[in-house]
C-alpha cells in the first residue's frame, strides 16, 4: 500500500536531483563534493525504495530502504567529519 | 527477543547522523558558512527526530500521533536537502564573484601598466597602484584632482581631455605626455584613452592606460644621436657608401653615391636598383657582383669596374662590397664602398701612352741614329775621296807647271786633269753635298713636326679631302688616276697638319701605281670603335710585300729607291702628326693588287 507522504517524499527528493543535476558543475567546487552528493543519490533511492515497497517484496524492498538510510547517515557524517571535523579550514 | 534488522540499521542511522550534528557543532571554524550550517543542521535534525519516531514506534507500539510526526517530519528531509544544496550553490557563487572582484582588483592594481579613470569633469575616478608608484602620489592625493593637473603641458592636455569627453576627438589613438612626479621629476608617458559608457550608450568618463617611455625615449634618443652621428659622417665620405638587400635594391646610401647617380638626395635612390641608373650592360654586372657577394657569403674587395656618371662622363671605381649578416648569420644584403679612381686610371693610361711613345720615340731615334750614320757617311766618304783625288789632281796640275822639261807635254797632263778628273771629283762632291743637304732637310722637318703647336679643332674631312685632291690634281692628271670621295664623318685634329697626312698618303698611292693598269684611289669611312673615325684611302698600285709593310713608316724607308725619287720621309712624318693627334695609321696591302691606308682619328 502506498502512502501518501511518501509520495511527496519522492516528488520533493526528484525536485532536488534535478537541481543537482542541473547544478552539478558548480556544486563540484563544494569540498569532498562526491560524499555528500552520493549521501544524496542513496538517500534518494531510500526514497523510491519506501515507494515500491508499497507495490511489491515489501519486506525486500523495506530492508534495502533502511539500509540506503543508514549508508547515507553514515556518508553524510563521513563528509561532516571531512569538511568540518579536519583541522584545515575547509568551506 | 531479538530486534528488528530494519531497527538495527535506524539505530545505525541515528548514531550516523549525531555523530555528525556533533562534528558540526564541534566545529568553530566555519563561520563563514553560518547559513549553509544551519541548514544542514536542521537536515540532521528532522533525520534523527525521524528516526527517533521510528524507534519510538518500533519499540513502543504507539502509532496515533507519532506516526503523523515521523511522516511529517520525513517528509522534510528532502526539502532540508534541496535547503542545502540551494545554500551550497548560493556561497559558492557569491565566493566566485569574491574571488572573480578580487582578481580583477589584483589585476588592476598589478597590472605592468598604469590605469586611471576619470569622469565626465575629467577628474580622475580610480587609479590603480603601478599608477601610483610610477608617479609617488597616494591616491588620496590623486583622487578627485583634474588629470591635467599632473601633466606638465597641463592647458594642452586639459583641451584634450575635454574635447573627449564631449565627444569631439575620438579617444583610442595613442599620444605622449610629460607628467610630473610627486618628487618634481618628470615622466615621458605614452597614454592611450578608451570612453566608458552607461546602459544608455552615455559616455560616463574616460579609462586610460599610461606607459613609462623614460627608458624608450632615451633610447630612441641615443638611437638619434648614433643614427646622426653615422649619417654624418657616411654624408661626408668622398667615397660612395651604399647599402643593397638581396634584390640589389638600395636601402641606404650617402650623398656622394647621390651626386655620382645624379639624384638630387640619397633618399631618391632608396628602392631603386643600378637598372634604374647604368647602362643594361654596367647594371648587369654590378648586378652579378652584388649577387655573388650574397650568396657565397665572400667579400669582393677592391674590384676595378667602369661606370658613367650623372653627366655622361667615363669614371673607373675601385670597389668593396661586404655581405650583411643579421645576427643570426643569415644575409640580408650588402655593404658597398665604391672610391673614384679615374684620376689614377687616366695617369696610368697617360704613363702607359708615354711608355709606348718613348720606346717608339727611342726606336725612332736609333733608326735616326743609323740612318744618320749609314746615309750620312756615304756622300762623306765620297766628299774625303774625291777631295783627295781633287789634292792629288792639282799636286799634278802644280807640279807639271812648275816642271819646265815637262812643258812640252803640259797640255796633255794638264789637260787631262782639268777636262775629266776635277769636274768629276767635283760633281760627286757637289751630288754628295746636295744628298747631305736633302737627309739634313728632312731631319729638321721631322723634328719641326714634334715641336710644332697644335690646334685641334672640329674638322670636315670632305673638305680637307678635296682641297688635297685639288691641290694634288696636276699630279693625279700627270699619273691618269680616278680619286673617288665617300661621305666622311667629321673629327677632331690640326687642319692644316691633318691636310699634310692625306697629302702625303695620295702623294705615295700615286707614286706607287700600277702602270698595267688605271690607277683607282678610293676614299672612305670605316666603322670604328667608340670616340675613333677611321678613314681609309684604297688604290689598285703595286702593293707592298708583307715583309716590307712593319717597315715603310721608319724614318728614310723607301720600296724601291732606284726607281722612285723621294726622302723615305712621307709616311713616317704621317705617324708622327698621327701620334700626336691621339691617333694610328697601318696598312693592309697584297702586292700586285694594290693597298689599303688606315687613319684613325678622335671623333667629335
Amino acid at each position: 500500500m502506498i502512502h501518501e507522504n511518501e509520495v511527496v517524499m519522492l516528488l520533493l527528493g526528484v525536485g532536488v536531483l534535478i537541481f543537482i543535476l542541473t547544478s552539478r558543475l558548480r556544486l563540484k567546487q563544494l569540498p569532498s563534493s562526491n560524499i555528500i552528493t552520493a549521501a544524496f543519490y542513496v538517500a534518494f533511492a531510500s526514497w523510491v525504495l519506501t515507494v515500491l515497497e508499497g507495490l511489491f517484496w515489501e519486506g525486500l524492498l523495506n530492508y534495502l530502504e533502511h539500509i540506503c538510510y543508514a549508508v547515507s547517515s553514515i556518508l553524510l557524517a563521513c563528509w561532516c567529519w571531512k569538511v568540518f571535523g579536519s583541522k584545515k579550514e575547509a568551506m | 527477543m531479538h530486534p528488528h534488522p530494519a531497527v538495527i540499521l535506524d539505530i545505525v542511522t541515528f548514531l550516523a547522523c549525531l555523530s555528525a550534528l556533533i562534528i558540526l557543532y564541534k566545529s568553530s571554524r566555519c563561520a563563514t558558512q553560518r547559513g549553509a550550517q544551519l541548514l544542514f543542521t536542521g537536515l540532521l535534525v528532522f533525520t534523527l527526530l525521524c528516526y527517533s519516531f521510528c524507534l519510538i514506534i518500533e519499540w513502543s507500539g504507539v502509532t496515533l500521533r507519532l506516526d503523523t510526526l515521523e511522516n511529517l517530519t520525513g517528509a522534510l528531509v528532502p526539502m532540508c536537502w534541496a535547503f542545502v544544496f540551494y545554500a551550497f550553490h548560493k556561497s559558492i557563487s557569491e565566493q566566485s564573484l569574491r574571488e572573480s572582484e578580487a582578481r580583477f582588483y589584483e589585476l588592476f592594481d598589478e597590472a605592468p601598466i598604469g590605469y586611471h579613470e576619470l569622469d565626465t569633469k575629467g577628474r580622475i575616478t580610480r587609479v590603480n597602484q603601478t599608477e601610483l608608484k610610477m608617479l609617488g602620489y597616494t591616491d588620496e592625493e590623486m583622487l578627485g584632482r583634474p588629470v591635467w593637473e599632473f601633466v606638465i603641458e597641463e592647458e594642452t592636455s586639459r583641451q584634450a581631455v575635454l574635447d573627449k569627453l564631449s565627444g569631439a576627438i575620438p579617444p583610442g589613438q595613442s599620444f605622449e605626455r610629460t607628467i610630473r612626479q610627486k618628487n618634481g621629476n618628470t615622466l615621458a608617458v605614452l597614454i592611450e584613452d578608451r570612453f566608458l559608457h552607461d546602459d544608455a550608450g552615455n559616455i560616463i568618463g574616460i579609462r586610460s592606460t599610461i606607459q613609462n617611455i623614460s627608458k624608450r625615449k632615451q633610447t630612441e634618443e641615443t638611437l638619434a644621436k648614433e643614427h646622426n652621428l653615422l649619417r654624418t659622417l657616411i654624408d661626408n665620405m668622398p667615397d660612395n657608401i651604399f647599402v643593397k638587400d638581396t634584390e640589389s635594391r638600395f636601402v641606404l646610401c650617402n650623398i656622394a653615391i647621390a651626386r655620382s647617380m645624379g639624384a638630387a638626395t640619397p633618399d631618391e635612390l632608396l628602392g631603386k636598383t643600378d637598372f634604374d641608373f647604368y647602362p643594361k650592360e654596367l647594371a648587369e654586372r654590378y648586378y652579378a657582383d652584388s649577387q655573388k657577394v650574397m650568396q657565397s657569403g665572400e667579400s669582393l674587395v677592391g674590384q676595378e669596374e667602369p661606370a658613367i656618371d650623372a653627366a655622361g662622363n667615363r669614371k673607373w671605381y675601385s670597389t668593396t662590397k661586404v655581405p650583411l649578416r643579421y645576427e643570426n648569420g643569415k644575409i640580408v644584403g650588402l655593404v658597398g664602398i665604391s672610391r673614384d679612381i679615374t684620376e689614377r686610371k687616366q695617369a696610368e693610361y697617360d704613363r702607359e701612352q708615354l711608355m709606348e711613345t718613348l720606346a717608339s720615340k727611342n726606336k725612332e731615334f736609333e733608326s735616326i741614329l743609323y740612318v744618320t750614320s749609314h746615309d750620312l757617311r756615304a756622300p762623306l766618304v765620297n766628299i774625303q775621296g774625291f777631295s783627295h783625288e781633287l789634292s792629288l789632281s792639282c799636286e799634278q796640275v802644280r807640279s807639271a807647271i812648275a816642271d819646265k822639261k815637262m812643258a812640252k807635254n803640259i797640255d796633255k797632263k794638264v789637260g787631262n786633269a782639268l777636262n775629266k778628273d776635277i769636274p768629276e771629283a767635283l760633281g760627286f762632291i757637289t751630288n754628295s753635298a746636295s744628298r747631305m743637304e736633302s737627309l739634313l732637310s728632312g731631319l729638321l722637318r721631322l723634328s719641326r713636326l714634334g715641336t710644332a703647336a697644335l690646334r685641334i679643332e672640329p674638322l670636315d674631312m670632305k673638305t680637307i679631302l678635296a682641297d688635297v685632291t685639288r691641290s694634288m690634281e696636276y699630279q693625279i692628271k700627270q699619273a691618269g688616276a680616278t680619286v673617288r670621295i665617300e661621305s666622311l664623318p667629321s673629327c677632331l685634329g690640326d687642319a692644316s697638319q691633318i691636310n699634310q697626312v692625306f697629302t702625303n698618303i695620295l702623294n705615295n698611292a700615286l707614286k706607287y701605281l700600277d702602270d698595267t693598269r688605271p690607277g683607282m684611289i678610293h676614299i672612305y669611312a670605316k666603322k670604328a670603335k667608340i670616340g675613333q673615325n677611321v678613314y681609309c684611302v684604297e688604290d689598285n698600285g703595286v702593293g707592298i710585300a708583307p715583309e716590307h709593310q712593319d717597315k715603310i713608316f721608319e724614318i728614310f724607308y723607301r720600296l724601291e729607291p732606284d726607281k722612285k725619287s723621294g726622302e723615305g720621309l712621307g709616311l713616317t712624318i704621317v705617324k708622327h702628326i698621327l701620334e700626336r693627334h691621339n691617333g694610328r695609321i697601318w696598312v693592309e696591302s697584297e702586292p700586285g693588287v694594290g693597298s689599303k691606308f688606315f687613319v684613325s682619328l678622335p671623333s667629335i
